[in-house]
């Protein structure tokens, strides 16, 4: 009798032990997909030479492998330390409350790594994004993508898809120093749900601890205006690349971007 | 009297192999000079800010002595100016700094002092600035912030 208890807590021991470390998927969204959790530097959608004439090759390339694939290992690296953390939480929601005193308190995130993902997986989500934005030099036409809701919005806001490209290029050259502009969508503000924001360095509008609450929104085009940006091909002619970075704008992204913003799918921006 | 862009000290060419002529070049005419004439501009409106110095105009950041709306523009434009005419010879001293200290030897890491001949590379960078620093300078710097003045 004793023993065949002792099998059947044995069994139920064993299928409950191996329903624990079954792996729940967590909703990683994009670069993901490799061992370990960890996450991968996706590639761009075109060759290096694929941006031209707005963007030579090498500044492709070395922004690809080694700026954005530097942040990418940072962020492995950082979370190797933080298992909990890694395997619970995606990009996007890691982003977008990094900072945060509970959010850090929760995870047991030291000040120093708390900083230092602020800016390594700001710089991988912004660039997992900057890659999904830009195709061929003058293919894109607005007309083509953007449904009727979104072109409404924009009208409005901006009188014409050019209008927001002025907008946005002004915006990335006011930025001093390292950082971004982006066209960003507020899901709470029905009125007016669409703006032209920036951030410094690596921060990304997601992020609720870093940047100001008028600004926080879901980014759905954005430019780098870092100088390793444009800096090989523009020297410090920021204007003159942000002239020419407009017409690599992917306005079918665009449209998908903010559809999924709209469904609050804010993870499938980044796949 | 109008804030002026200072000559190098030295050639383009002569921080070679370490930083690039182009880099110097571009670096001094371009960046630093783009400070100078956005300072100028920004102070059209206050000619006798044109006359506080460069090292005062500094100190000024942060005060009520600059008019709020050209704050940012003199923060940024008026910082970068200094920092680029000790850089060359050889901005601790806003009030907007948590430390307020005297500057004795400067490194700019922003990318364009080092992009085109090491890219990512920042680390090689800085390795090669120390093959470039004048001691000499650093040294007059540091008797004269000893002394309670600012070198420029």
């Amino acid at each position: 009798m004793a023993t065949t208890r002792m099998a059947l807590r044995m069994a139920l021991a064993i299928v409950l032990a191996s329903a624990a470390s079954a792996k729940k998927p967590i909703p990683r969204g994009c670069p993901t997909g490799t061992p370990n959790n960890t996450y991968a530097n996706p590639a761009l959608p075109l060759p290096y030479d694929g941006y031209l004439p707005a963007i030579d090759n090498e500044t492709m390339f070395l922004h690809n492998t080694r700026h954005a694939g530097g942040a990418v290992n940072n962020v492995n690296a950082i979370l190797a330390r933080y298992p909990t953390l890694r395997d619970s939480v995606s990009l996007s929601e890691l982003v977008s409350r990094i900072g945060l005193k509970t959010f850090d308190k929760k995870y047991g995130i030291a000040a120093n790594d708390s900083t230092a993902l602020r800016s390594n997986a700001g710089s991988a989500i912004n660039h997992a994004l900057f890659w999904r934005i830009m195709t061929t030099y003058n293919t894109s036409r607005p007309a083509d993508h953007l449904k009727p809701e979104l072109a409404g919005h924009i009208a409005a806001a901006w009188g014409s898809p050019t209008g927001l490209l002025d907008a946005l290029r002004a915006a990335g050259a006011s930025v001093f120093g390292s950082g971004w502009a982006w066209l960003v969508y507020f899901p709470d503000a029905a009125q007016k749900p669409l703006a032209i924001v920036t951030t410094p360095n690596q921060d990304n509008p997601l992020m609720a601890a870093h940047v100001a609450r008028a600004s926080r929104g879901v980014p759905l085009l954005g430019v780098d205006v870092w100088e390793h940006a444009y800096y090989l091909r523009y020297r410090n002619l920021r204007t003159t690349y942000l002239a020419q970075w407009v017409s690599l704008v992917d306005w079918a992204m665009v449209q998908r971007n903010y559809d999924l913003a709209v469904a609050g799918a804010i993870d499938s921006l980044y796949c | 009297m109008a804030y002026a862009l200072p000559a190098l000290p030295y050639d383009y060419a002569a921080l070679e192999p370490h930083v690039d002529a182009l880099t110097m070049n571009i670096h001094h005419t371009k960046h630093h000079q783009t400070y100078v004439n956005n300072l100028n501009a920004a102070l059209d409106k206050f000619p006798e800010l044109k006359d506080l110095g460069i090292v005062d105009i500094n100190k000024a950041v942060g005060s009520d002595t600059i008019p709020k709306d050209i704050a940012v523009a003199v923060r940024n434009n008026g910082g970068g100016h200094y920092n680029h005419s000790f850089f060359w010879k050889d901005n601790p001293l806003m009030a907007v700094s948590d430390d307020k200290l005297i500057p004795i030897l400067g490194l700019d890491v922003w990318e364009h002092a080092y992009y085109l001949k090491y890219q990512n590379r920042r680390p090689e960078y800085i390795a090669a600035f120390w093959q470039v620093v004048n001691w000499e300078q650093a040294a007059e710097n540091f008797a004269a912030a000893k002394a309670g003045t600012v070198p420029v």
